[in-house]
């Protein structure tokens, strides 16, 4: 009798996951991301010419407001913030910081950003995606300020 | 049934097995990083140790590359630069392989001393690392003779720096002259032990606030530590909580970081001409040594040396704090602070990528450097003066040290082969790498190293200015601090008078300055020494 319960328990875990992979699987394909703009349109490996990824999140046909997307850079560079809130208008923007180019280590190349949903699943996370593959070009030279202006020539 | 229970139980098992598997491969995605595709070839057809094979044992404390190259979503934080900087050096001199020492003090308790355990038995087992960025440099274990003086080898060029740049005739002149007037870099003897490699962002602290209560009740951003103490009085009046302390300083310390940031610079500042031995302007370690022996530290004799400590006491003991509530010590103020309760949250600069990215906060917050005392507060101290924007001369954050006993026992081709991987490690467009990905958390220490662009507001802000000095530093060595800690935490839970607490602080520091003395062999004579 106590093995008896004992294979019950363990598959009804079994099945319990299994149904709340589904729910979440079904409750994703409700949500839309889709890319708004690139700005600027042209990525140079450059961290003082950051790149704005705008994206509209909508879910069950309304826009997703207050729901977070998370961030995630495949490949070099960085993002001002991981995580970011759908606005009243349904848009997110994240502010995405390339390399700095440098001979040998940090040559031109793709980097794919990966944003996702994480307000849409419920039990076992299975989040909708949306993969932005940016051409990162090298830069003519490169911009923004140095150490030079703390410390004077 | 019997038997198809055992048939469940095989199937079960397989499944989690395959499922564990392929989690596990799926963990550990090995695909290569762009590595480009750049020469690889040393300066003037350099070779180290003669092409011999040497091995080098790096620790880069803070800067040691992740162990996953690729971000996924499980583990999000990856450091990739200094991995691919040592891989771009050994492609150069195929013969030298850099071996990273991952080990690291330990991290509760005193800081001082858990470097000091942490180095000990290694150095005594000869199993120490050959260079580091983590041990502090000059400020801590510079007269403890485990760092090799490196003045000789910043008179080198360094073949990494382009013709022409900074730095490439002669090394030292890679950094701006002040940084070797640190007390991070020289030992109290005046010796060279150290290479400064990355810098604080102004202070490597900052007051995170809530523009809603400011903008609610007025407030001008504060930048005197009196102006603090207004500003959390009209906020607590609001009905709001002033302050919420970053969870180091819910330890009681000697150098906590209001004695670091706020007090002890200008402190060092009142004093500097009575402590300005050689009048150079500024203050170092054995003008400190000597400063104490001559009494100025101490707090039975002068009003200012003690006042330094009552204004310590002023703000962590929650009878007359303005600024901290009654439980400080244990509170989490993370919620209340996501709820826009709090005014003030105070933090490292390197919570700035997690701050933005906290879709839990309620408000847009703001940051500001920690404020200042100034004569606003004691009329003896000197007006508190500001930049107009940007750091003045921000200090050492991480340094590169030579093991001194890994310089002198091992064979000569580790030395060469460590001179050259911290002169290419500091050459300023690799070290904008390591700078570029840390987000705005450090600064890079050389000219021309470029300044992550997450900091372009921060460096719009007004920041302090003071002369280089070793701020208020009463006791130096682990013991002392230790003692001189558990001291200020009785004086400020009101279990021992003022007078105990002068008299104990003043013998712990007369007796960690012995102790330098002792240890350094320094000449004291020329001293008035007032015990």
């Amino acid at each position: 009798m106590k093995k008896k319960t004992k294979w019950w328990v363990l598959l009804a875990i079994v099945v319990l996951l299994l149904a709340g992979t589904v729910f979440d699987y079904f409750r994703s394909q409700t949500v839309s991301i889709e890319l708004v703009s690139v700005s600027p349109e042209t990525v140079v490996a450059d961290s003082s010419v950051p790149v704005d990824v705008t994206l509209r999140v909508s879910k069950r046909g309304k826009l997703a407001i207050g729901d977070d997307i998370a961030a995630l850079v495949e490949g070099k560079g960085s993002m001002s913030a991981n995580k970011a809130r759908v606005d009243e208008n349904g848009l997110v923007t994240f502010r995405y910081y390339p390399y700095n180019y440098l001979e040998g280590v940090n040559e031109p190349g793709t980097v794919t950003l990966v944003f996702r949903n994480v307000s849409d699943s419920v039990f076992i996370g299975v989040p909708k995606r949306i993969r932005v593959t940016l051409d990162v070009e090298k830069p003519e030279s490169l911009g923004g300020n140095t150490m030079d202006s703390l410390f004077g020539k | 049934m019997q038997k198809f229970q055992g048939r469940f139980w095989r199937i079960l098992c397989i499944v989690l097995v395959m499922a564990l598997l392929g989690s596990t491969l799926l963990g550990c995605d090995k695909t290569p990083t762009n590595n480009g595709g750049g020469e690889n070839t040393a300066p003037n057809g350099k070779v180290i140790n003669n092409g011999e094979p040497v091995t080098i044992i790096v620790n880069l404390g803070e800067y040691a590359p992740t162990d996953n190259e690729i971000a996924t979503e499980n583990a999000p934080d990856v450091f990739n630069s200094t991995r691919e900087l040592i891989e771009k050096f050994e492609a150069m001199y195929p013969n030298v392989t850099v071996q990273l020492d991952t080990s690291a003090p330990s991290a509760a308790g005193d800081y001082v001393a858990g470097i000091s355990q942490w180095m000990l038995p290694r150095l005594a087992a000869g199993t120490q690392m050959d260079i580091a960025t983590n041990l502090s440099g000059a400020a801590l274990f510079g007269d403890s003779d485990w760092f090799m003086d490196l003045g000789e080898i910043l008179e080198e060029s360094n073949e990494y720096i382009a013709e022409g740049k900074k730095g490439h005739e002669k090394w030292s002149d890679q950094w701006p002259s002040y940084l070797f007037d640190s007390t991070s870099i020289v030992n109290t003897k005046g010796q060279i032990v150290a290479i400064p490699y990355t810098l604080d962002c102004g202070a490597p602290t900052a007051y995170y606030y809530n523009k809603s209560i400011f903008a609610e009740l007025n407030l001008e951003i504060p930048k005197t530590w009196e102006q603090l103490m207004t500003a959390c009085e009209a906020i607590r009046k609001a009905g709001y909580i002033a302050f919420a302390p970053y969870g180091i300083n819910t330890n009681i310390d000697l150098q906590n970081w209001d004695t670091q940031f706020s007090l002890g610079p200008i402190y060092g500042q009142y004093q500097l001409s009575a402590f300005d031995y050689n009048g150079d302007g500024r203050q170092d370690q054995l003008e400190r040594v000597r400063a104490v022996k001559e009494g100025i530290y101490n707090p039975l004799e002068n009003a200012y040396a003690m006042d330094i400590w009552k204004q310590i006491k002023r703000k962590y003991n929650t009878e007359t704090s303005p600024i901290l509530e009654e439980g400080w010590e244990t509170t989490d103020y993370s919620e209340m602070w996501e709820q826009g309760k709090v005014a003030m949250w105070e933090d490292k600069m390197s919570a700035l990528p997690s701050m933005i990215s906290n879709t839990n906060l309620t408000f847009e917050f703001g940051m500001f450097p920690p404020p200042v005392i100034s004569n606003d507060t004691y009329d003896y101290l000197p007006e508190a003066v500001h930049t107009e924007a940007g750091p003045n001369q921000p200090g050492v954050q991480s340094c590169w040290v030579f093991l001194k006993k890994s310089m002198e026992e091992k064979p000569a081709g580790v030395k060469e082969a460590c001179i050259e991987f911290v002169k290419f490690m500091t050459a300023s467009e690799n070290l904008s790498a390591v700078v570029t990905e840390k987000r705005g958390a450090i600064l890079g220490s050389t000219y021309d190293c470029r300044i992550p662009s997450e900091l372009d507001e921060w460096m719009q802000q007004s920041f302090p200015t003071y002369p280089s000095t070793t701020g208020w530093l009463t006791a130096n060595t682990a013991d002392y601090r230790q003692q001189g800690n558990k001291l200020l935490e009785q004086w400020i839970y009101g279990d021992i008078t003022d007078q105990e607490f002068a008299t104990k602080l003043n013998e712990y520091s007369q007796a960690d300055a012995d102790k330098i003395i002792r240890d350094q062999g320094l000449d004291t004579s020329g001293w008035t020494i007032k015990e």
